[in-house]
């Protein structure tokens, strides 16, 4: 039973096809790859899975449940968690900010509960600082808790984007490009802690990335995308050796994904 | 020994970080007890002009929640203000209600017009929201203002200053003590408010919708509950600020003074600082205790307006936290260096005093 599912997706700027009929499947638990090159529709699709898009045509599931017509914090409620591949933080805040921000569906006290401090907005607010005290250790970020995201550099924007999104508690991870912008270390750190994120919190991810190396060895099953159509898709090696692949993607030398949009 | 330095690194940061440092408590209970005594030494006038100030910071709060903490910007915050004034000259001098109950009832009454309003502003961002807002405070003038059962007519209606008890808040002295204690507790709840799920859904809605809808956060929910939350506020302002005038007319809620009044309100809360509840009292007593030191001056009605651009601007540039953030700022300064930082504090308020006794002498 697939958690994640799109079926006919369709959708045009003007004159480009940024999805054609996208059909895909994500099952619980599973770490899944989008590759594609420059303007290939990848962010496109994440946009219209997380509701910030609406498709031309065609239908999002998860869980069964049709969230086509869904509004983008109904997703996030509903367990559909992302990151951009321009890291969306709040700057005014700082890190423990951030997070506490980011506990969001977690909480349940009132308006009224947090303007006379009645016991479930003292509830919500001890809790809020348990959670974020928990996943700051989880993503090894305790050090900068008290930074804002202006002083810090751009690898740990991104973990921070990573902790934010995962306060969550998604059923479904969506992560743009991950790895851009990030030193070499970070980038090798990151696999590992994708697997262990899966394994702890036990939700799929559906992974965007432009490092073959991390993609192909996080992943257990990858889509292609080009010009917004599936070309392939099966494990790391079926769709590595694609005809398709090679010529659209892999073949081509080009590393301009940090510049480009 | 050895566990316990263990036990405080174990503390969240945050923790040690809010407690306040050594001396603030003191210094915030000492201009708590002069902010008390001062005007009531100085006598009826003074008092007066202090219970205007606590009004204003009222109605200011209601500004601080909804574009300090949510990022909207609302010029309508005094026809929420009209609705409590004459709701108080109605229930409290017509119908012989309490004060507090009175209150309370303006603040339930803004519930349906803030609630209309913000059904259509909130699908609005930045300046489409402040138009929105102008257009329904024009509106609301034309017709319920209008209304000469509920505001008088031409002629208008009188409040009347509340007894409770044995006490009697008619005179200025004690109706400025009343209006102090009502701003602290307002102060207290909307602090509440900042430090809470609410509270950070509005400060993630002012910095990035998307960012804020992506982590389950109900963008035009938000919004609207920073609208009506401000509205019912402005309204409990609305209330006091009849009492304090006594007698009330619908001239000042209608176009073009309603719009007018807003707009110098929300630049009297950008100077006092927009992401503090403290912001408003303290810009209002800054601006207000200034002008009727210097109000012998016969032109500085014209001149007050240059100042205040001149403080808006400086205060957008360099304050983005207006006087609260440099008070903060200062008094951080003084407990790491007391003669640097006092010597510092020293020249900042000669310069204020320095530049309305120029104002003063040139209009003479
Ligand atoms: N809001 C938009 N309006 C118009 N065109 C858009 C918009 N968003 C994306 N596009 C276009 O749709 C196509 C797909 O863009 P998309 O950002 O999804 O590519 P991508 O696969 O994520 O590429 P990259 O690897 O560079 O991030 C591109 O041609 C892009 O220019
Ligand atoms: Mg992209």
């Amino acid at each position: 039973m697939s958690l994640l599912r799109t079926e006919g997706l369709n959708l045009r700027f003007g004159g480009v096809v940024a999805l054609d009929d996208v059909a895909i499947s994500i099952d619980d638990g599973e770490i899944v790859g989008l590759l594609g090159p420059n303007g290939a529709g990848k962010s496109t699709l994440f946009n219209v899975l997380s509701g910030l898009l609406t498709p031309d045509s065609g239908r999002v599931t998860l869980s069964e449940r049709d969230i086509s017509r869904a509004l983008p914090y109904e997703r996030a409620l509903a367990g559909l968690g992302r990151t951009f591949q321009h890291i969306k933080l709040f700057p005014g805040h700082t890190v423990d900010e951030n997070l506490r921000i980011a506990q969001h569906r977690h909480l349940s006290s009132s308006t009224v509960a947090a303007m006379l401090r009645l016991p479930s907005w003292r509830r919500d607010e001890a809790e809020v600082r348990e959670r974020v005290d928990a996943i700051l250790e989880l993503i090894d970020l305790e050090r900068y808790r008290h930074h804002r995201p202006g002083e810090l550099s751009y690898g740990t924007l991104r973990f921070v984007e990573l902790a934010a999104v995962l306060s969550l508690r998604p059923q479904v991870l969506l992560l743009d490009e991950p790895a851009s912008g990030i030193a070499q270390r970070e980038a090798e750190a990151l696999g590992p802690l994708l697997r262990e994120i899966r394994d702890v919190l036990g939700c799929a991810i559906f992974l965007i990335e432009h490092d073959m190396p991390l993609l192909l060895s996080v992943s257990e099953r990858v889509y292609a995308l080009d010009f917004g159509k599936v070309i392939a898709h099966g494990t790391p090696d079926e769709v590595t050796a694609d005809d398709h692949v090679l010529s659209s993607y892999l073949g081509r030398t080009r590393r301009t994904d940090v510049a480009a949009s | 020994m050895s566990t316990k330095v263990i036990d405080t690194s174990v503390l969240p940061k945050t923790e040690r970080r809010r407690r306040a440092p050594s001396g603030t408590a003191t210094a915030a209970a000492v201009a708590l007890a002069a902010a008390a005594i001062v005007p009531l030494l100085l006598g009826d006038f003074a008092s007066f002009v202090g219970a205007r100030i606590a009004v204003t910071a009222i109605i200011g709060l209601s500004v601080i929640v909804v574009t300090g903490y949510t990022g909207q910007l609302s010029l309508m915050p005094y026809t929420f203000v009209g609705i409590g004034v004459f709701v108080a000259a109605h229930t409290i001098t017509g119908w012989g209600w309490p004060f507090w109950f009175a209150a309370a009832f303006a603040a339930l009454l803004s519930v349906p017009l803030s609630v209309l309003v913000g059904l259509v502003a909130v699908r609005l961002r930045g300046f489409y929201f402040a138009i929105a807002t102008l257009t329904f405070a024009s509106a609301v003038g034309a017709t319920l203002f209008e209304w000469d059962a509920f505001t008088g007519g031409q002629k208008g209606l009188s409040v009347a200053r509340p007894v409770v008890g044995p006490i009697d808040f008619g005179g200025d002295k004690a109706y400025y003590l009343l209006c102090l204690a009502t701003v602290l507790l307002l102060v207290w709840m909307v602090m509440g408010l900042q430090d809470s799920r609410i509270g950070r859904a509005m400060a993630a809605v002012r910095e990035n919708e998307t960012a804020a809808a992506t982590l389950g956060v109900n963008v035009m929910k938000t919004k609207l509950v920073a609208f009506v939350v401000s509205g019912m506020v402005a309204a409990i302002g609305g209330v006091y600020h009849g009492m304090l005038l006594q007698s009330v007319t619908r001239t000042p809620y209608q176009t073009p003074f309603v719009e007018a009044v807003g707009v110098t309100l929300v630049i009297l809360v950008v100077v006092g600082g927009m992401r503090s509840p403290w912001g408003p009292f303290i810009g209002a007593a800054i601006i207000y205790v200034q002008l009727e030191v210097f109000r012998t001056a016969l032109f500085l009605q014209y001149f007050i307006a240059a100042v205040t651009a001149v403080a808006f601007v400086v205060v957008l540039l360099k304050l983005p936290d207006g006087l609260v953030g440099l008070i903060k700022h200062e008094a951080a300064n003084v407990r790491r260096a007391p003669r640097r930082g006092g010597i510092r504090v020293a020249i900042i308020i000669a310069l204020n005093v320095a530049v309305f006794y120029a104002i003063w002498r040139l209009s003479q």
